[in-house]
């Protein structure tokens, strides 16, 4: 037994009494009674979701143009442009006193006249700054002749929406025409009104006051939301941090 | 061999003694023997909380990773997840493997100047993704980020307002970006997510252990995890589906933004951009010089998130230009022609005098208008 020297304790160790041996399966047998009675699945505190109209997930063009030739609806019947516009002559071409159409809302900038975009002489035709005539299916051709840059953009298929496939060229890729997301007559996008943000399992609802325990911490979250905007907004540093 | 004792003393004498078999070495061994049993049972007491469909059966047990199936097994999976479907949402799915198209790289650009916060893409993406709708997975997060700045800790998802967009804002919609060199891919110590040919970052939901690293590694927080057993509808369960994208998944498994694979490899788009109501989002194939992504690569100011973490997004950020290029020589040139050609009238249509001279007054001071009458 040539055995390198180990560590020798210095006391012999003492008989652990007796009583102790039996305490360990008596408690393992209490803990696993404990452990199976009590292990009922945690309920999860999840706030409710919000609900909102699904009809506004709808695929497709934001408004639907007028066709071409186009028409309108009298009584209940279709009517072409010229049906009328050949009997009654427009005594305000420049739109100020407008008896029909009073529907029409326009917010075009300075481009607030009818004739500067439908012609005088055909009303199912619209006219171009060289005064030759278009369809109305050739809309985007009008529009060019103000918004070049925005027309160069969608020729090529960075502004504006494309539908159908990605594939090139593919027949089902269809590219909006500028009429069917902004109303000609005003043709500023409008507002929407956001659907319900995230409702996440840890933070649940966000609106909820602060829990008491973080009385006086304001809710990272909501960073900045109670404060006006132009507080928040307007004090940029000079480092660019907002504060 | 010597027999399970708990403490019988220091052992006396280097040769080996069978130890005696005392009523009390019996008792004391039987009664550890029945606490350790019975520890297990209370270990394992969770699986009785699992319901019988969620219960895995020896198939699911025994199946292997996505890449080592062959097609055979594959079809037998997919029969499997199609029957279990069937079982719990009442509907016979559309399941298949789409496989990834040859030639095509995906890439998705966002206009930033466009994009007006209304959330569309948000919901259609959970609507036709299979996501769970309560506790709520969404694969889109829509940032409201004051103007000035591209830090994404100053953003807020969670605004709320009566209607957008909020003219001190812009909104960042952030997913995941498919990276070229994804940490979560690096992270995954099973290798249950991995990069496709066609650039599409895919999750293998029963390899996946569950155990978000790659959550954690993701730099743009495009990760979900489904801390409780997803819950959806029925009526809501969108029967079109992939293994790989979006068939419904279990609890304890993570899930992200696919690019819409079982849509986009058949030629589709992706539900984000067919609902986004602005044209904002565009999606393509970046090999194609004609597609919509690399004209916009090519001529548009392109960003991407977070650049400085190297992770090379397939995602990218545009902006337009507001107003035309004055430093363009041609557009200078034609411009100076028109006012030379039309003096006051330029600008103005045919068919109109001019600019609607009382519309101009209304906007100016009356004494501006006197001086120049």
């Amino acid at each position: 037994m040539n055995q390198p020297t180990t560590f020798q304790p210095a006391t012999t160790p003492t008989r652990a009494p007796g009583w102790l041996g039996w305490l360990l399966p008596i408690g393992f047998v209490c803990l696993a009674a404990v452990l199976f009675n009590s292990s009922t699945a945690s309920d999860i505190p999840l706030a409710p979701s919000r609900t909102f109209d699904k009809s506004t997930l709808i695929v497709g063009p934001r408004r639907v143009a007028m066709q071409d030739p186009p028409t309108v609806q009298i009584e209940g019947r279709p009517q072409s442009c010229n049906g009328c516009h050949q009997i009654f002559t427009s005594s305000h071409p420049g739109g100020a006193a407008l008896n029909f159409h009073q529907d029409l809302v326009l917010h075009h900038g300075l481009n607030n006249r009818c004739v500067n975009c439908h012609d005088t002489a055909d009303r199912q035709k619209l006219t171009l700054r060289d005064g030759a005539t278009v369809t109305f299916a050739e809309t985007p051709q009008l529009c060019a002749q103000c918004h070049g840059t925005v027309y160069r953009d969608w020729q090529r298929g960075t502004h504006g929406k494309t539908l159908g496939s990605w594939v090139t060229e593919s027949q089902a890729q269809r590219r909006l025409s500028c009429n069917e997301c902004h109303d000609p007559h005003s043709p500023k996008y409008p507002s929407y009104v956001p659907l319900p943000g995230p409702n996440t399992l840890r933070m649940g609802d966000q609106s909820a006051p602060v829990h008491p325990e973080h009385s006086g911490k304001q809710n990272p979250l909501q960073r900045g939301f109670n404060k006006p905007a132009s507080d928040r907004n307007n004090k940029v540093t000079p480092d660019g941090v907002h504060p | 061999m010597k027999d399970l004792q708990i403490w019988n003393g220091p052992s006396t004498s280097a040769s080996h003694v069978e130890p005696e078999l005392t009523r009390r070495s019996f008792l004391r061994t039987g009664a550890a023997a029945i606490g350790g049993m019975a520890a297990l049972a209370a270990a394992l007491a969770p699986l009785r909380e699992l319901a019988s469909d969620e219960m895995p059966n020896l198939d699911q047990f025994l199946q292997k990773h996505y890449k080592e199936m062959s097609p055979a097994e594959m079809e037998q999976a997919l029969e499997r997840i199609r029957n279990k479907v069937e079982e719990r949402y009442a509907v016979r799915p559309h399941l298949r493997d789409v496989k990834p198209m040859e030639g095509v790289e995906f890439a998705y650009a966002l206009n930033l100047s466009r994009c007006i916060g209304c959330r569309k893409c948000v919901h259609a993406c959970v609507a036709e993704n299979n996501q769970s709708r309560s506790p709520e997975i969404q694969y889109i997060r829509v940032l409201e980020m004051p103007r000035g700045t591209l830090d994404v800790e100053k953003g807020n998802h969670h605004y709320d307002r009566p209607t957008v967009p909020n003219a001190d804002h812009f909104y960042l919609p952030v997913q995941c970006h498919q990276c070229a060199s994804p940490p979560c891919v690096k992270v995954c110590p099973v290798e249950a997510t991995w990069q496709e040919s066609d650039g599409v970052t895919v999750i293998d939901y029963d390899w996946c252990i569950g155990c978000r690293y790659c959550e954690a590694a993701c730099p743009y927080w495009a990760r979900r995890f489904n801390f409780a057993k997803p819950n959806l509808p029925k009526d809501q369960l969108n029967p079109n589906m992939s293994y790989l994208s979006n068939r419904p998944r279990e609890k304890g498994v993570m899930e992200k933004c696919h690019f819409c694979l079982h849509r986009t490899r058949e030629g589709r788009m992706p539900a984000c951009v067919e609902i986004c109501p602005t044209g904002a989002r565009k999606f393509g194939n970046v090999l194609d010089p004609k597609s919509e992504v690399a004209e916009i690569l090519r001529t548009k100011r392109v960003f991407v998130l977070k650049e400085e973490v190297g992770t090379l997004p397939r995602f990218f950020y545009y902006f337009d230009e507001r107003y035309p290029n004055t430093l363009d020589p041609e557009a200078l040139a034609i411009a100076a022609r028109l006012r030379e050609e039309e003096g006051d009238s330029y600008g103005c249509l045919p068919g109109a005098a001019g600019p609607r001279r009382d519309f101009i007054a209304a906007a100016k001071p009356a004494w501006w208008i006197g001086e120049n009458a």
